[in-house]
């Protein structure tokens, strides 16, 4: 069980994320959603370890994170937003670099990447230098890294970013999959139409602050629209969207 | 400003954004910071000359006869290599900016402007960078070096004459640099196989770097130090583009230099107008062909080399960015090749422990450098209780590098003893408080001490090696003062060794201390 108790987070005294609570479990896959700015990244820091919080605290399966770390990092897969990896490796041995950080042995590595690299189609490009690789196959590396250790806990920032339609298909059902392996799945996206399909849960973020935490159905019950997309909308959106493209159009054809 | 001229802008400013093709932010230094750097040298060489002609010193020393003309050309000499060395060493770092990268077409294809013109304009910064840098490099010695040549003289026109003479030769000499490493370029984007252009280039580079630095070093020991041309000028040396544009300062045979130069931006045109088209051509292609090139080279790690795979991990990930990463095979290259200069004509018994010397030293130093530190990501995350330490692991990498080299000599077993505890003392004191993972720490380089640094690395060579290789020959005269002095490097081996720092925390941000603390009263 994954709970955040009354996070807050300040940078230099700006706030970034204020008195945000949730809690998650086993088998279920909670939905980040917030426009740009609202504090999502900040959250997948403090859930994924690399950043402490000004004020609050996150607990794993009842225990503070804080308390043991590194304990901790060894439960969780991360994808993070960025597909930030070494260049001068490859897809393999980057692979490798992951596994050995996290003391997995050779043949588990071996047997465990050979596997997913074959699934996400990525076997012929796993000595290809990932300098050469497009955002779609950084992605999918980024994908495997993450899921190397068997990990409890998945945090997924926009792991749909630069995916093909097949491998988002297949990505889709994966968190499907890891879900019924009772993985506990923090998913932050801005892809809706997904968010709605596999997550049980959802948050709303706008300013740092916590709009709306619920199931998806309910969401869209409260706000009395048929989609999750509608339902955002309704909760965030601060200018109307049509008035806004029409303005758009209006500055590119004017002389 | 016109199209053109904004582009020619645009690439000015990229050559000091700092940032690599992968688009992470490597080290970036101001321009004003750049041009105060260069130009210190030549600056500095010339108020040390001071000594050498001033005529007053000169009827003190009793110097009656002293020619300050004849005695000019060393100097000049010292000049031109300064100049050549700088020019190369700015294109050489800037190799990859040579031409127009994968960013820049995404950026300008899409633009109504022809490629040519796109090239054209990234030629022109280029020449404008390496004359602002010529002129720069330069500058000082232009008015001091004639100044002081001529200060018996005492008139203008002798002045003149030797500083337009002086300038010629050095600008020459820095052009000739420019063209004759944009020509090697060229040369090699024409034949080489696009998937293996890059490993080429970076192997050339390597090269041009150790050279140019072997030939900067060594002038400055044997002409700054003996005041004498290297070799005394022996019928090889005649031939190094140094001694061609010295002709121009002498007025002998200034055709020879002056074609040369012309030879080279021929050449250069010639091979930046054949490939320009190609290149970009190659780009557009690249784009299409993701994945399907740049195989790596693997080699075998077998287990039983390290004590858990998280050290298995580190120390592979380290020889990686050691062999593959540009900025850290050009600076180690460029270290080592500092060492091979100062290895010429060493005692054996010293060359052990000069080689050591320079790769422990330089390893330490690139250790700190950081290999895309937006991928250390991965570090922090699945860094869980590091087993063995950051320490223990550096400690080992560097003992591997440098102890096969202690027995590579015909030295007796003492001898080697001895190196090998010499060494594994500097280890230990350069990995002092050590708790970074190599390549990983976003560590800021403090650049305001390099000067002192540089003076400081190569006062401790000229000292340090020659005592400890004298402590070493005492110590080899008899069993008993061997068994001294192996027991004293051990004692202090193992107090250098100190606590174990099992639960020191792992460091990922690296900054120098700030030479000023705001006080936080509010």
């Amino acid at each position: 069980m994954l709970e955040a108790r009354s996070l807050s987070k300040s940078y230099s005294s700006v706030p970034a994320l204020e008195n945000v609570s949730f809690a998650t479990g086993p088998g279920e896959v909670l939905g980040y959603l917030g426009p740009n700015g609202s504090g999502k990244s900040t959250t997948v820091k403090i859930i994924t370890g690399l950043l402490e919080p000004s004020s609050g605290k996150v607990f794993f399966n009842g225990q503070n994170i804080q308390d043991d770390l590194a304990g901790y990092k060894r439960l969780v897969g991360y994808v993070p937003e960025e597909a930030n990896l070494y260049p001068f490796l490859s897809g393999f041995e980057y692979l490798q670099l992951v596994g050995r950080l996290r003391g997995l042995s050779e043949t588990l590595i071996t047997r465990r990447a050979g596997a997913m690299l074959e699934m996400f189609s990525m076997k012929p490009h796993r000595h290809t230098a990932i300098s050469a690789y497009s955002k779609g196959m950084r992605q999918r590396i980024l994908l495997i890294a993450a899921l190397l250790h068997n990990p409890k806990l998945l945090v997924f920032d926009e792991p749909l970013s630069g995916l093909d339609v097949v491998s988002a298909m297949i990505f889709r059902k994966l968190v499907s999959g890891l879900s019924r392996e009772r993985k506990t799945i923090f998913y932050c996206s801005h892809v809706l139409e997904v968010v709605e399909k596999v997550c049980s849960h959802v948050i709303v973020l706008q300013k740092g602050k916590q709009l709306a935490y619920g199931s998806v159905e309910d969401l869209k019950r409260f706000q009395e629209m048929p989609s999750l997309e509608a339902a955002f909308s309704r909760l965030v959106q601060e200018e109307d969207a049509e008035a806004s493209a029409e303005a758009i159009i209006d500055a590119v054809i004017s002389q | 400003m016109t199209p053109f001229g904004h582009l020619i802008f645009h690439f000015l400013k990229r050559m000091f954004s700092g940032e690599d093709e992968e688009g992470v932010e490597s080290m970036s230094l101001g321009l004003g910071v750049v041009l105060a750097f260069l130009a210190s040298p030549g600056a500095l060489a010339s108020l040390f000359l001071l000594d050498k002609y001033s005529t007053l010193l000169q009827f003190f020393r009793g110097q009656r006869h002293f020619d300050p003309y004849r005695a000019s050309i060393a100097d000049e000499y010292f000049f031109i290599v300064l100049s050549m060395t700088v020019t190369g060493l700015v294109m050489v770092l800037r190799w990859n900016r040579l031409f127009p990268d994968r960013r820049d077409f995404w950026n300008l294809a899409v633009l109504p402007i022809p490629i040519r013109q796109v090239f054209l304009a990234n030629f022109t910064a280029l020449f404008l960078l390496a004359v602002i840098f010529a002129i720069d490099v330069n500058a000082v010695s232009t008015v001091l070096f004639p100044a002081f040549v001529t200060m018996s003289d005492g008139s203008f026109a002798a002045f003149f004459r030797t500083a337009g003479a002086h300038a010629a030769a050095v600008l020459s000499a820095s052009l000739f640099s420019f063209f004759a490493i944009f020509a090697l370029v060229g040369i090699l984007m024409l034949v080489s196989p696009p998937r293996w252009f890059r490993n080429i280039s970076v192997a050339a580079r390597t090269v041009l770097v150790v050279a140019l630095l072997v030939e900067f070093v060594s002038n400055i020991f044997v002409q700054l130090l003996s005041g004498r041309l290297p070799g005394h000028a022996g019928d090889y040396a005649r031939f190094l583009p140094p001694f061609l544009f010295l002709r121009i300062y002498r007025g002998v045979g200034a055709s020879v230099p002056l074609t040369a130069l012309g030879a080279s931006i021929v050449i250069a045109v010639a091979a930046y107008s054949l490939c320009y088209r190609r290149h970009f051509l190659r780009l557009a292609e690249s784009l299409d062909t993701l994945g399907a090139g740049r195989h790596v080279t693997r080699f075998p790690s077998p287990g039983w080399l390290f004590r858990s795979q998280w050290e298995r991990g580190c120390t592979l990930f380290s020889l990686k960015v050691l062999l593959r990463n540009e900025r850290h095979v050009l600076l180690l290259g460029a270290y080592l090749g500092i060492g091979l200069v100062m290895s010429a004509g060493v005692d054996l018994l010293a060359l052990p422990l000069l080689i050591a010397f320079f790769l422990i030293s330089g390893l330490r130093f690139i250790f700190d450098i950081p290999a895309t530190v937006a991928a250390n990501w991965i570090f922090r995350v699945a860094a869980g209780v590091p087993h063995p330490t950051p320490r223990a692991i550096a400690r080992r990498f560097l003992l591997f590098a440098v102890l096969p080299w202690q027995i590579a000599f015909p030295l007796s077993w003492q001898a080697v003893t001895l190196d090998m505890l010499f060494s594994a003392l500097g280890i230990e004191l350069v990995l002092r408080g050590y708790r970074k993972i190599a390549f990983t720490c976003n560590s800021k380089p403090d650049t305001s001490q390099m000067v002192i640094r540089v003076v400081g690395l190569i006062v401790t060579i000229l000292v340090l090696i020659p005592v400890l290789t004298g402590i070493e020959r005492w110590a080899l005269q008899s069993l008993w003062r061997f068994g001294t002095l192996a027991f004293s490097l051990g004692g202090a081996l193992w107090a250098a060794r100190g606590k174990s720092d099992e639960d020191e925390p792992l460091v990922f941000e690296d900054r120098p201390a700030a030479a000023f603390e705001l006080l936080k009263l509010a």
